[in-house]
């Protein structure tokens, strides 16, 4: 299935290669707006990775979804959402009530852009 | 932090991974010595959830780093969704993985079992007497059997009495004694005392069991006998219970002469504080304790498993050493094998930082465990972790169990999200 392999490939991309190609490209003065860290290294790297244990894989959205291709607006409404959503009963409801709004806007931007 | 100070901290990142091997600077100029040790050496020890996930994510973070991956099996052999297979509900097949995608990567993979480890000289030694030389060490070797911890149960037991708590052959002798057995056959569960691998693990294996014997052989008995007088998702696994195998399932903790003392592997008995009990097919959730290669390397404590600062697992009790899943004592965080992926990726970006001369810095973890009530129905626990000065700590607005009295249709939309994170989890570990 080379569409799925492709997609699966684009978001290990977003996930993490994302942030090596930056890496690369970063090591000069001002290559990050947050301060030339390494953003694979990042604290947002960091924080955003134990999502890919669920979200990284080619998965169909009938379960859970693939964030492939998901703004870090999206992601960060949509995770928002399931924090607020006060006798939400999903997992994921369970789990975005331990995280801060502005943690979420770490994750979101880390997953969709590979920046911190 | 100023521009300059950033770029000195990358510059001095590129000379520690070339001279991390304690050669002088001066040595950087020269070609021999350069190419003799221009790499700085990460050795892991275990080709599991943790172990290969961490070897992955800290090749892909540094390059330059050599990395090498000491697993002794080819395949791996995934313990998530093995109650499945015991449960005549999914193939072996389906349960394995090769490391051909890690060699892909630059990954050196040796495959033969680490026997020791000389934490002050840095040194692995292989069960061929090969040794290796470490700059840093991750061990992920999950856990070993405690034989005999639990009286008459050791290693040639367990050919009669399956534990089925490595996933592989021992999953497939239990599959094979449940396919045998007469309908009207007693099954009993001994479930060792907490903590073990995959806390709600006994309790799917059961479901699952129960499930089978209900499909198949109708008149037969499930009896589980528990060390434990609480367990994990409890009041999901009895609400499931009740409602799918009533009269089938009977579950007894040491409250009610649950605690197993011994076992009689010739006569398949096994023996309660006030009562014995024979069975026709007998599983044993044995007492474990770390990998026997922590030990080795002195990373245990009493306890059996190793301590560790859950900023970045490195061991308490060894400096160079970090230690991640199911072997840490990592509580709240369960061990399981979404604990061991997430503290693996943790581990290995805390170790690029550590190599490129960063100061670790915590974080926040998470672990999603589900389990299989039904062929077609799950239920799941939730956690989030935040550091505190080193040890893990629940959220306590975060986390907890699916809801009771669930629909089926959530239960079975919560089966398909199992199926889903097992995808994931497999392709970011192994594919």
């Amino acid at each position: 299935m080379p569409m799925q392999k492709s997609t699966l490939l684009l978001l290990q991309a977003a996930l993490f290669a994302t942030g090596l190609v930056l890496l690369t490209s970063c090591a000069g003065p001002g290559a990050s707006g947050t301060g030339g860290i390494d953003p694979g290294l990042s604290q947002s790297a960091t924080l955003a990775s134990v999502c890919s244990g669920c979200h990284g894989g080619d998965v169909a959205s009938e379960g859970i979804v693939s964030l492939n291709g998901y703004s870090a607006t999206r992601i960060a409404v949509l995770f928002r959402k399931y924090k607020n959503e006060a006798e939400g009963p999903t997992a994921m409801h369970r789990m975005a009530r331990g995280y801060t709004d502005v943690q979420i806007k770490q994750i979101a931007r880390y997953l969709a852009k590979g920046t911190p | 932090m100023d521009l300059k100070g950033e770029k000195s901290v990358l510059t001095s990142r590129r000379e520690l991974l070339k001279g991390l091997t304690a050669i002088g600077l001066a040595g950087l100029y020269s070609p021999a010595v350069l190419a003799a040790s221009s790499k700085a050496r990460l050795v892991v020890i275990g080709g599991g959830f943790g172990g290969a996930t961490a070897a992955r994510f800290a090749k892909r973070l540094l390059p330059e780093l050599q990395v090498t991956l000491i697993e002794p099996a080819r395949h791996y052999i995934a313990c998530p969704f093995s109650n499945l297979v015991v449960g005549g509900l999914r193939t072996l097949d389906a349960q394995m993985f090769s490391y051909q995608a890690l060699t892909a990567e630059g990954i050196r993979i040796i495959p033969d079992m680490a026997v020791d480890v000389d934490p002050v000289a840095r040194r692995v030694t292989l069960s061929n007497k090969q040794v290796l030389e470490y700059d840093k060490l991750v061990l992920a070797p999950g856990i070993d059997f405690r034989w005999n911890a639990l009286e008459g149960y050791n290693d040639r037991a367990a050919l009669k009495m399956p534990h089925a708590w490595k996933a592989g052959v021992q999953t497939e002798i239990l599959r094979r004694q449940l396919q045998g057995m007469e309908d009207g056959g007693v099954v009993v569960m001994s479930i060792t005392a907490a903590p073990f691998r995959c806390p709600p693990g006994p309790y799917e294996r059961a479901s699952i069991i129960a499930n089978y014997l209900k499909q198949n052989k109708p008149k037969s008995k499930l009896i589980l006998l528990d060390s434990n007088e609480r367990f994990s998702k409890q009041p999901l696994f009895l609400e499931a219970w009740e409602r799918h195998y009533a009269g089938l399932l009977e579950w007894r903790n040491p409250s009610n002469d649950g605690r197993v003392d011994r076992v009689d592997v010739d006569k398949m008995t096994l023996h309660t504080d006030f009562d014995s009990i024979s069975a026709d097919v007998v599983n044993i959730v044995p007492p474990q304790a770390a990998g026997i290669i922590a030990q080795k390397a002195g990373v245990t404590n009493e306890s059996g498993w190793c301590p560790i600062n859950a900023i970045n697992f490195e061991s308490t009790l060894q400096s160079q050493i970090h230690v991640i899943g199911d072997a840490t004592i990592a509580a709240p965080m369960p061990k399981s094998a979404f604990s061991a992926n997430a503290q693996a990726k943790v581990c290995a970006i805390q170790i690029a930082r550590m190599f490129s001369g960063l100061d670790v810095e915590p974080t926040t973890l998470a672990n999603t465990c589900y389990s299989f009530i039904t062929a077609d129905k799950a239920i799941s626990v939730s956690g989030v972790y935040r550091n505190q000065g080193g040890v893990l700590a629940s959220v306590a607005e975060a986390g907890g169990i699916s809801p009771q009295q669930a629909s089926d249709a959530f239960q079975q939309q919560e089966a398909k999200q199992a199926r889903d994170w097992f995808t994931s989890v497999t392709t970011e570990t192994f594919l």
